[in-house]
């Protein structure tokens, strides 16, 4: 046959190093589900008895809540934004999404400061109205606490998709049923619901997916879920064994997740379409209906954005003098740095594997983009402990070797340097640069680097000459994509930083979890404002592409 | 035999058939050869393999007595030496017309590469464009730029799909002499698809007539 002539030749560099680097994703994943096999230790049996229940009912109700919550508000907001026009659309169509730049744990501690004993509105209604309110009204540290935060900052992801796909596909099919007579209401009902089901589904994936990652969340309000389980059973009990077996279970869960959303989502998928489309024709909402409109919207934003904002911000006018010394530039730099390098090598690796998926249609293909995609799903503490272990049986082996360059080399040299943080970000991120890179390939096509190769260039010369030039976008965009992301990024970093590293992310965090929510605004503040920076990049990019 | 292809089946993945089935055809030297067929009779794919850009299952090629697929050997698209007119000409966005020409002759100092650059722009009349980008060319012009993209490297054997399909009809006519004319004082082999026999008429030497993935005649263009 042929073709086993042309699988040896097309073994390149690109397709080795592609197996090299999915390989090395999938393998510490692979060790934790293998796990479950083994014979559990005596400690499972009492966290399978007395605690177990509690982790899966815990996260269970945050992601059915969460779920529920984040997809009436992502609807009805994509819906009011597309179909109607009032006062203020056009701001609240972007403004919308600003939660986003706000991650959940500076969200968190931000609404406890805001509604503790000391916090502005009770001292608000002590001082000026003498109004003095039982506890139990301004405890946010609860269930339905973080229900709300993972609701307000985490509905964008529904409300993005939902709009986009409003937006651009579903003119005709609206004006259609105004046409046979249908409500506004009935609309909504009976033609939205149904064609943006897909899109929906996504969305809501999306912020499941994120609500079972969180850890600083739950960690501050002391609510015990997986993530904070596997965190306790290590460093609280000592028993990695259990720790492995929880994230087994949650990861087993994740992959039921994400096969309901394959068999719920059907065939269909939410594309942003990239072909021209003609946008829904805006209805005006006059009056009182304008006002409710705008309301709602401003109400979202304000819970979402601006109060939040408007507190760090104020806190960070008063903490800031004490806070910006060398050691906040330190970590500051440290938290850039380290998220520039890892962003970096993140768009190599995805490019690599993106170009060798494109050029091979065949099973290992499909295998590579579908395992890519899998890490973004996998929570942080799984991926944590993933890649600990495999760091720590690397470092086992590789100990000859230390030991070679340097005589007095301790046992751990890998697992107690910064590698092992960054592995778990690509690891957790590739996906993201991936998804990316392969959007730019899709949209160039394969001719301009079929033109290439019949002009005498191998695949490298033309993936540099070509197709580099002409997918620079999609990797601006990517590379900006995952660098906020890991600048924001908590719990691989909480866990894996070596000793005294610290990040924007993780010095928040700390100042928060001391009881210091003052000291914590400023980084949070930088945290926002760079994240709002990239979002607005980001949409600036999706307009002109779409437009 | 200057081109010799024999027994060459191919199949897209997923797809039932065969898309080729025991293609065979042989080409004299600086012949011009037409391939006719509906469309999906497999006649793009023909050219996909000889370039090297799809893999048959079985089946051989040689050119000038070089074999560049067989079940022993297998050169790939950049070592075969074979120039290929794209549908939609596939001009790099991002590069100049001279830069587009220039991109295939990278075995050449400088100098060579601008008096080859002169020379094909000769050849397709379109010089004073080479600081131009695609973008900035009418639908005729970037045919031409394509032609002498693939004609710079001096392949040996130039393959055009579908040339005349994305020009005007009214322009049709009037590109199919020139392209004629261009070719033939190239000299070079060449081997176009199109579904239209007027482009056949007018420009081959040799027809075929392909009919979901079988040759079902062979001739000069009076078999049309």
């Amino acid at each position: 046959m042929i073709r086993t002539k042309y699988i040896k030749h097309s073994l390149n560099s690109w397709s080795i190093l592609s197996f090299i680097f999915i390989s090395l994703i999938i393998f510490p994943n692979l060790n934790i589900l293998m796990n479950l096999i083994n014979k559990p230790n005596e400690n499972w049996t009492h966290i399978k008895t007395y605690l177990l229940n509690d982790y899966i009912i815990n996260s269970m109700i945050l992601v059915i809540f969460t779920g529920i919550l984040t997809t009436i508000i992502g609807i009805s907001l994509s819906w009011i934004i597309s179909a109607y026009d009032f006062p203020g659309r056009k701001f609240f169509e972007w403004g919308l999404i600003l939660p986003l730049a706000i991650p959940p744990y500076i969200a968190a501690y931000t609404y406890n400061g805001i509604l503790d004993y000391t916090g502005v509105i009770q001292a608000t209604l002590r001082n000026h109205f003498n109004i003095q309110l039982s506890q139990k009204y301004f405890d946010i540290m609860s269930m339905k606490g973080s229900i709300f935060i993972f609701t307000i900052f985490l509905f964008p992801y529904v409300y993005i998709i939902t709009k986009s796909f409003l937006e651009k596909q579903s003119a005709a099919l609206i004006e259609n049923a105004r046409l046979l007579g249908r409500s506004q209401l009935e609309i909504f009902i009976h033609v939205v619901l149904p064609i943006s089901r897909a899109s929906i589904i996504g969305g809501v994936s999306l912020v499941i997916l994120e609500v079972l990652n969180d850890y600083g969340v739950v960690k501050f309000f002391g609510i015990t879920t997986f993530s904070t389980a596997i965190f306790k059973t290590w460093f609280g009990m000592g028993d990695i064994d259990s720790a492995v077996r929880i994230s087994a279970i949650l990861l087993l869960i994740v992959f039921a997740i994400l096969l309901i959303e394959k068999l719920f989502r059907g065939r269909k998928k939410y594309s942003f379409s990239n072909t021209k489309f003609r946008p829904i024709t805006r209805k005006e909402l006059k009056d009182v209906k304008g006002i409710l409109a705008f309301l709602f919207c401003f109400a979202v934003f304000s819970l979402g954005f601006l109060i939040p904002t408007l507190q760090l911000a104020h806190w960070s006018l008063m903490t800031y003098k004490k806070i910006l010394d060398i050691e906040f530039w330190r970590f500051t730099f440290s938290s850039l740095s380290i998220a520039l390098l890892s962003a970096g090598l993140i768009i190599i690796i995805a490019i690599i594997i993106a170009n060798y998926c494109r050029m091979n249609d065949n099973f290992l293909s499909k295998l590579y983009s579908k395992t890519t995609a899998v890490g973004y799903s996998i929570p942080g503490a799984v991926i944590a402990i993933a890649v600990i272990i495999f760091f720590i049986a690397l470092d086992n082996k590789l100990f000859w070797l230390y030991k070679l360059i340097d005589k007095n080399s301790s046992k751990l040299v890998l697992s107690t340097s910064i590698t092992m943080l960054i592995f778990a970000y690509i690891i957790r991120f590739l996906a993201i640069g991936f998804n990316s890179i392969e959007s730019g390939f899709e949209k160039i096509g394969k001719k301009f680097s079929e033109a290439s190769r019949t002009l005498g260039m191998n695949i490298t010369e033309t993936f540099l000459k070509v197709d580099f030039k002409m997918i620079k976008p999609s990797i601006i965009s990517g590379f900006i994509l995952v660098f906020v992301d890991i600048l924001k990024e908590l719990p691989l970093t909480l866990i894996l930083r070596p000793f005294n590293f610290n990040t924007l992310a993780t010095k928040s965090f700390e100042y928060a979890n001391d009881e210091m929510i003052h000291e914590a605004s400023v980084s949070s503040l930088i945290i926002i404002i760079i994240s709002i920076i990239s979002i607005y990049i980001f949409n600036k990019a999706s307009d002109k592409e779409a437009s | 035999m200057y081109i010799e292809i024999k027994g060459l089946y191919f199949k897209y993945k997923n797809a039932k058939e065969e898309t080729l089935k025991n293609f065979t055809m042989s080409i004299e030297k600086g012949e011009i050869v037409s391939i006719l067929g509906e469309s999906g009779s497999g006649k793009s794919t023909v050219l996909r393999v000889i370039s090297g850009l799809e893999v048959p299952s079985h089946g051989m090629i040689k050119i000038n007595n070089k074999t560049i697929i067989d079940e022993k050997e297998f050169i790939p698209p950049e070592k075969r030496g074979v120039g290929m007119v794209f549908q939609d000409y596939a001009l790099f966005p991002h590069m100049t017309v001279g830069q587009n020409i220039k991109f295939g002759l990278k075995d050449m100092n400088r100098r060579e590469k601008l008096n080859r650059l002169k020379e094909v722009l000769d050849l397709v009349n379109l010089e004073g464009f080479e600081k131009r980008y695609p973008y900035e060319l009418s639908g005729g012009q970037q045919q031409r730029v394509a032609l002498a993209r693939a004609l710079a490297p001096k392949p040996s054997v130039l393959l055009l799909d579908e040339p005349f399909s994305n020009l005007d009809a009214d322009l049709q006519t009037k590109i199919r002499e020139e392209l004629k004319k261009i070719i033939k004082k190239a000299g070079i082999t060449s081997i176009f698809v199109t579904h239209d026999k007027e482009d056949s008429k007018a420009i081959a030497d040799k027809v075929i007539i392909l009919k979901e993935g079988e040759i079902i005649k062979v001739g000069d263009v009076n078999i049309l």
